[in-house]
This record gives structure tokens, sequence and C-alpha cells, in this order.
């Protein structure tokens, strides 16, 4: 086996157990395996094992965890899912445009209503999201006082430069769409396409840099008690916030499905085009995702309270 | 025993479980990783993969059942720690109270004939 696929799989690992444990492992199979290739099970078991203990290091998998890490690593996993639901909202909303201009006014109540739904919810989650900000914000400017802004400002200038670049593209993008006309901007253009394209993954990307930054900071502060049950109660209310969106999302393609589907490609009234439209499946696949892990984090955060009170009990 | 104790150990206690096979090879001296892997193989008939077998390691260290000795190469050895010999002696206990309970309700148990043959 060559040294550098064994370092490969020792990518999975987390930092600290690479460096203490990673050399004798990749020797270990090497020992076992010689120089033939390392079989499909030793591969498998290297590669879960570490997916297992890259979860623990972030508090989300395996018992001995302390209790507030285990809180904090789950209302924070809510939080990872907030973001990747944000990147499926924004593919729905790409249909939430003009539907209502191509439905009879006879078969618009129902869809409006649960449209209404998904909007309210997305409102009240997003509103959850900046009061949970918010109630760490002077936990934050102190580790930032305290010498948290060293260690972290590497990654926090990395997502406000990529935050400056993708506003650029934006200003660019928009620019562009005005000389477009309708057509070339839904898919007749092919360049304006693969722009539009690029500018989504750079908002993707640039989301997933603020993302990660907040969850490398959290993870450094040390919260209170206190602060813990409040951010975890948000995390909470944040995922129902999110099925609730994920519910909505889903009965109101079901709705335009069957009484208009043309509307979901914004066909004349009347045609019957498949409502199965391979964007709002992706989008809604990535809700169904997004959701089932902030259950997976609100239940891990909420595991933790008993054990969080009795903690602070005999404490 | 307590009930309540003994659901913990026996969660905890299972023939095949990488951290009482890890523990159980020890005892008979301090072992690197492969001598590890080949001992378990022989005496348990289960082939961890070294995934599992550093995993569990990792768990037994911070347990501090098991300690590391000087590195040899790449390779370090592993010894059991007192705490590690009381925890193994736990876990036995465990398992020796199961098999004592299944051997005791054998023997009370009528002998079954295979359904459909005449008794």
């Amino acid at each position: 086996v060559s040294t550098r696929r064994s370092s490969l799989w020792l990518r999975c690992y987390p930092p600290s157990w690479r460096e203490r444990y990673g050399e004798e492992l990749e020797g270990l199979v090497e020992q076992m395996n010689g120089k033939g290739s390392v079989a499909w099970r030793v591969r498998r078991d290297v590669a879960l094992t570490g997916a297992r203990e890259r979860l623990r290091s972030w508090g989300l998998a395996g018992p001995g965890i302390p209790p507030g890490t285990q809180a904090k690593a789950g209302a924070l996993l809510v939080l990872c899912a907030w973001t990747l639901f944000v990147v499926a909202g924004m593919a729905v909303q790409r249909f939430s445009e003009h539907w209502q201009d191509f439905t009879p006014i006879s078969g618009r109540a129902l869809p409006s209503g649960e449209f209404r739904v998904l909007v309210d919810a997305a409102l009240i989650g997003g509103a959850l999201v900046l009061l949970g900000g918010a109630c760490v914000l002077p936990r934050l400017l102190a580790f930032l006082r305290g010498g948290g802004w060293s260690a972290t400002r590497g990654s926090v200038l990395r997502a406000v430069f990529s935050s400056l670049f993708t506003a650029v593209a934006t200003v660019g993008l928009i620019q562009w769409a005005h000389r477009l006309d309708s057509l070339q901007r839904n898919g007749h253009d092919p360049l304006y396409g693969i722009a539009f394209i690029a500018w989504g993954l750079l908002v993707v990307g640039c989301l997933g840099m603020w993302t990660s930054v907040v969850v490398e900071i959290a993870r450094r502060i040390e919260f209170p008690v206190g602060l813990l049950k409040v951010e975890v109660g948000l995390a909470v209310a944040v995922s129902l916030a999110m099925l609730t969106m994920t519910v909505a999302t889903a009965t109101w393609w079901i709705t335009l499905a069957i009484r208009a589907p043309w509307a979901l490609r914004e066909e004349p009234s009347g045609a019957v085009p498949s409502p199965f439209l391979l964007q709002l499946m992706a989008a809604m696949a990535l809700m169904v995702l997004a959701t089932a892990l902030a259950g997976l984090g609100s239940a891990r955060a909420l595991r933790a309270l008993p054990r969080m009170a009795c903690e602070q009990r005999v404490g | 025993m307590p009930t309540q104790k003994r659901k913990g150990l026996a969660r905890r206690a299972r023939a095949n479980d990488p951290p009482l096979l890890i523990l159980t090879s020890l005892a008979s001296g301090a072992k690197h990783g492969y001598s590890l892997l080949q001992d378990i193989e022989v005496f348990a008939d289960v082939q961890l993969g070294p995934g599992t077998l550093y995993g569990a390691i990792g768990r037994l260290e911070e347990r501090g059942w098991i300690e590391s000795l000087a590195a040899a190469g790449r390779t370090r050895p592993y010894q059991l720690t007192p705490a590690g010999r009381e925890a193994l002696e736990e876990m036995l206990g465990e398992l020796s109270a199961i098999v004592d309970e299944a051997a005791i309700r054998l023997r009370k148990a009528p002998r079954l004939t295979p359904a459909g043959s005449p008794a």
C-alpha cells in the first residue's frame, strides 16, 4: 500500500487523533497487507472508524462526551442544517416568483396558504437563528478580546474576502441580467447559465465558510449552563420551523402538481407537464436531509440536558 | 449485584466487544497493534479491523485502562493498568454471571423435542 493512499484515509480522522495514533495505524495497515493492495474490509473499517472519531471529536457521537459539549454540538449541528436549508430554500425561491400568475384564481387559495406557511416559518426560523447569535454575542466579544481574534483571524478574513468577492460577483451578474430578456435569463443564454451556476456555488461556498467560522468560534467559547439551555431551546424551535417548511413545501408542490402542474414550469394554463422538476426535487431532497440533520442535532442536544442538570446540582 | 449496575455492565461486557477483547489479550502481557490482532483472532476467532482496534485503544487509554510503552519504530506496545485489570475482572464477573444463569436455566428447563416429532 502506498504511504500516500494511507495518508488519504487518515484524513478521515480528526487531527489530534492522527497525531496520536496515525503513524501506528498506518504502520499496522502496512504490516497487515505487506506490499499488496489493501483489502476492502480493511479500507471500510479504517474509513468508518475515522468518521466515527471525527463525529466524536465534534461531540456528535459516542459515549463519554461531557453534557455541555454534547448540547453545544447538537445546537451547532442544527445551525449547519439551517445553512443547508437556506441553500435549498434559495432553489425553491426560484419557483416562488411567478407560479401565482400561472395558477387560476379558483385553485390558488390552498397553495397560497401552504406557501404562506413556508414563508412565515422561514421568517420565524431566521429570527430564531439571529436570536441565538445575539444571545452569544457578549461571550463572543469577550472571547475575541481575550485573544480569540488572533486564533481565528485567518478563517474570519477568508470568509470576509469570500463575501466581498460574492458581493462583487452579485453586482456583476445583476448588471448582466438587466441586459438580457426573460428567455435568455431562464436558460436560453448558456454563458449566463454557467455564470449563474458559478454565482450560486460562490454563495453556497460563502455561506459554508461563515458557518464554519461560527462553528469554529462557538466550539472555543465556554458556554454557561443557562446559555446552553437557551441555545438548545432555540435549536429545537429552529428544527421545528424547518420541519414545518419541509412539509409546507411538499404539500405546496403536491397541490400544484394536482391542480396546476403547468404553473411549476410557467407554461400556459391547460398544459400537463411533469411536475417532477429536477431543481425542485434536488431542493426537496436537500430540505429533507437538512431537517433530518436538525432533528438529530436537537435530539442529541436534548439528551444532554438531564445530565447537564445533574452536573449542575452536584456542582 | 444491583439490577441497575448489572444492566450497565451487560451493555459494556459483550464477548465480542473490542475493548473486552483487547483487555483480555493484554492480560497476558504487553503487545503492539499487530500482535493484538493476531492474538485476538487466535483466542476469540474475531478479526478486528485496524481502525476498530485503534478506536478501542484510544477509548481504553482515555479511561486509563491501558497505557502505552516506549515506541519501537512505528509501533508502540500497550499494557494493562491496575484500573484496566479491575475493569476486566468486573466485565468477566458480569459475563460469568450470565453464563451461570444460562446454565441454571438450561438445567431446569425440560428437554424440548423438535416441533412435529412424537414426544
